[in-house]
């Protein structure tokens, strides 16, 4: 893969280069964090940011000039995660919703902590995001995307269809599925009383 | 509007992807409906709470990272330089090459190509083969003298190769 890299910068000229990098330079740590979210841990967020990212330079001469690069990169990114991650992936997801992850139960009796009370306001955040992103790894990779998307990365909707090539409908439905198994999985966390204001 | 059908607009709602009517219909509902007004109330806290989530930390240095990947891509001047040092070295190398093997071996005498060439030269007149002939029959018959003649061609031959180029006249250079 370093080798055909290699081959096409060869190939391509210094302007073509710069011209890249100057694009990715305003959008690389977004791409990053979306990666970041998918995947839920660095180093595959850094193999895929990186790996989306060669496969961008090396199909740069297709990119069609005055379109949203970075959609595209997203684009790329989202088909690189569907087709790699996905067979590596740890554990099983549960996609039915009606089926109940084994581990919901536990995660309800689980203590929530008084936010109210916890003076380190970044602790408390990072808690929250990991939960957050525990919660976002258990949904289906679809969903994750199209939530991650439009909550995350602040796409609309016609956006997101635009980047996952699929009908507005279709990114309807799969965030409001996704939400909806978000809202289960975190439930503990978005009761009236225990609302934080982050 | 039903609770059922709100329930599955609700984030649409919330992203404002709805319709102005569908917006209206749902706003309505959720204001007097305590169950879709708790769900929209979960729902918009979830969003926040996805919205606000912070970058992962820490940050790689850099992600696009082409100067680790291939250093001297990252040259501005890499790709005319590239090519511009390979063709200056193959081009001093072929000219070393000449240099020192014309001055290792001058061309002392006219054999082969090099005497064919000479022939062809109108500005040195050769002698032809029987010539030659005539002339060391005549030179074995007269002793071992030789002609000043030949002395003088005898010369000429020795004289190292850039000699006749260098009494070529010299194409005046015009200067703007
Ligand atoms: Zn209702």
């Amino acid at each position: 893969m370093l080798q055909t890299g290699l081959l096409s910068l060869a190939r391509s000229t210094p302007d073509t280069f710069q011209e890249f990098e100057k694009l990715v330079k305003t959008h690389e740590k977004a791409f990053y964090h979306f990666a970041y979210r998918l995947t839920g841990n660095h180093d595959d967020a850094l193999d895929l940011t990186q790996e989306g990212l060669l496969k961008a330079y090396r199909a740069f001469d297709r990119f069609k000039a005055g379109t949203a690069f970075d959609r595209w990169v997203y684009q790329i990114i989202y088909r690189l995660f569907i087709d790699q991650y996905r067979k590596k992936r740890r554990r099983p997801f549960v996609s039915s919703l009606d089926e109940t992850p084994p581990y919901l139960d536990q995660e309800k009796q689980m203590e929530v902590p008084d936010h109210s009370r916890l003076p380190e306001d970044f602790a408390l955040r990072h808690e929250l995001g990991e939960t957050i992103q525990q919660a976002l790894l258990r949904l289906p990779e679809d969903f994750r995307a199209a939530v991650v998307l439009c909550d995350v990365q602040g796409f609309s909707y016609e956006e997101i269809s635009n980047i996952l090539q699929c009908s507005l409908g279709t990114v309807r439905s799969r965030i409001h599925r996704g939400r909806r198994l978000l809202r289960e999985y975190l439930k503990p966390y978005l009761g009236g009383e225990r609302r934080t204001n982050l | 509007m039903n609770c059922h059908r709100v329930q599955n607009l609700l984030s649409a709602y919330l992203d404002q992807e709805l319709s102005s009517e569908e917006r209206r219909l749902v706003r309505n509902h959720i204001f007097h409906c305590p169950v879709c007004s708790e769900s929209y109330e979960e729902l918009n806290t979830l969003k926040n709470y996805l919205g606000n989530l912070e970058p992962p930390t820490p940050e790689p240095q850099s992600i696009l990272n082409f100067s680790l990947m291939f250093p001297e891509s990252m040259d501005p001047h890499y790709h005319t330089l590239f090519w511009g040092k390979r063709l200056l070295l193959t081009g001093s190398c072929i000219f070393l090459f000449l240099v020192t093997s014309f001055s290792l071996f001058p061309v002392t005498a006219p054999t082969g190509v090099a005497r064919q060439q000479a022939e062809a030269t109108p500005f040195v007149r050769r002698p032809t083969r029987s010539q030659i002939v005539q002339e060391q029959k005549h030179n074995l018959l007269a002793g071992s003298t030789v002609k000043k003649e030949d002395k003088e061609k005898e010369e000429v031959e020795i004289k190292p190769w850039w000699e006749d180029s260098l009494r070529l006249p010299v194409v005046p250079v015009s200067h703007r």
